[in-house]
C-alpha cells in the first residue's frame, strides 16, 4: 500500500520562500529606518540641549518661523501618507489604477510640501536670516539665534533631502508600475517605498511641534 | 459594541485607515488649538506626547507594525530604546547644570 506524500509541493515551496523573503526584506529595511532615526534623534537631542542653554532666543527664533506653512505642511504630509498606505493596499488587491492614483496624490502633495518649505526657505533669506556670517544681518544677532536657525535648516534641509528620495522613489514605482502591472515584485518594492515615507512623515510629526508651535 | 465597531474596521482596511488619516487631522488640530493655550512648561511635553501619540498611530495602521513580525518590532523597539536613552542623557545634563 503506497503512503501518502506529505512533502510539500513546488508552489507550496515557493509561497514560503516568498514570504520568508519579504519578511527579511521588510526587517531590513526596518534596521535602516531605526539608523535613521538615531541619526534625526542626534540632531533633536542637540536642538533640546541648546534649547535649555539659550531659551529666550529659541522661543524667539520659533516665532520668526512661519507657522501657517508648517501647520498646513502637517496636513499635506498626514494627507500623502494615507495616499501611499492606500496605495500599497490597493497593489496588494490587484487594484493597479488605485495604487497609481494614490502614488501620484502622495507625489503632488509631497511636491506642494516641498514648494511651501521652498517658499518659507525665500522669506527666512529676504529677512537675512542666512547661514554663516549672514546671520549677522538678522535682528536677532546673539549666540543663540545662529545656532536655532542653522539647526532649523539643517533639520528642514535633512528632512526635505529624505522628502526628494521619497519622490524619486515614488516616481520609479508609478514608471515601473505602469509598464509592468502584473510583475509581483512591485507589491514589496511599494510596501518598502511606503513604509520610507511614513517614516520621513514621522520625523515631520516632531519637528513641527519643535520648530512652530513650541514658543 | 467597541467589539463589533473593531470587528468591521478590521473587515475594511480602507475605512481603517480613513479613520486614522481623521484621528492625526484632529491629533494635528489639537496640538495647533493647544499651542496658542497658556500651558508653560507643559508646553513642550503636552506638544511631544501629542506628536508621540500621532507617530504611535502611523507606526501601527500606516506602517502595519501591530500586524508585524516579532524581530521587526524587536528592531524598532531597540532604536526607540536608544532613542530614550539619549533622550534620558540630554535631559540629566539640562538638569544637573
Amino acid at each position: 500500500m503506497a503512503s501518502k506524500d506529505t512533502r510539500p509541493s513546488l508552489d507550496e515551496l515557493a509561497y514560503v520562500s516568498h514570504t520568508e523573503r519579504e519578511q527579511a526584506l521588510r526587517l531590513g529595511f526596518f534596521i535602516f529606518i531605526a539608523s535613521e532615526a538615531l541619526l534625526f534623534a542626534g540632531l533633536f537631542a542637540l536642538y533640546a540641549g541648546y534649547r535649555a542653554e539659550y531659551p529666550e532666543v529659541f522661543a524667539e527664533g520659533v516665532k520668526h518661523n512661519i507657522e501657517w506653512i508648517g501647520s498646513v505642511n502637517t496636513l499635506v504630509l498626514l494627507i500623502s501618507s494615507f495616499f501611499v498606505a492606500w496605495a500599497d493596499l490597493s497593489l496588494r488587491s490587484q487594484q493597479t489604477r488605485r495604487a497609481l492614483v494614490g502614488i501620484v496624490s502622495a507625489w503632488i502633495l509631497g511636491a506642494a510640501f516641498l514648494g511651501l518649505k521652498g517658499l518659507e526657505y525665500a522669506e527666512h533669506w529676504s529677512m537675512g536670516i542666512r547661514p554663516g556670517h549672514s546671520y549677522a544681518s538678522m535682528e536677532l544677532v546673539q549666540v543663540g539665534a545662529s545656532l536655532f536657525f542653522t539647526l532649523y535648516y539643517l533639520m528642514t534641509g535633512l528632512h526635505a533631502l529624505h522628502m526628494i528620495a521619497g519622490m524619486t522613489v515614488l516616481t520609479w514605482l508609478g514608471i515601473t508600475i505602469s509598464a509592468h502591472p502584473e510583475d509581483p515584485a512591485h507589491k514589496t518594492e511599494l510596501q518598502l517605498a511606503a513604509l520610507y515615507w511614513h517614516f520621513v512623515d514621522i520625523i515631520w510629526v516632531f519637528l513641527w511641534p519643535v520648530l512652530y508651535l513650541i514658543r | 459594541m467597541a467589539s463589533a465597531v473593531s470587528d468591521s474596521v478590521n473587515k475594511h482596511p480602507v475605512r481603517r485607515l480613513l479613520l486614522t488619516l481623521v484621528a492625526l487631522l484632529a491629533l494635528a488640530g489639537l496640538s495647533w488649538g493647544l499651542s496658542y493655550a497658556s500651558l508653560g512648561l507643559a508646553a513642550a511635553p503636552v506638544a511631544l506626547s501629542i506628536a508621540f501619540v500621532k507617530a504611535l498611530c502611523i507606526a501601527l495602521v500606516f506602517m502595519e507594525l501591530a500586524e508585524g513580525t516579532t524581530v521587526a518590532r524587536g528592531a524598532l523597539s531597540i532604536a526607540a530604546a536608544f532613542i530614550l536613552l539619549l533622550c534620558g542623557i540630554v535631559l540629566a545634563d539640562v538638569l544637573l547644570r
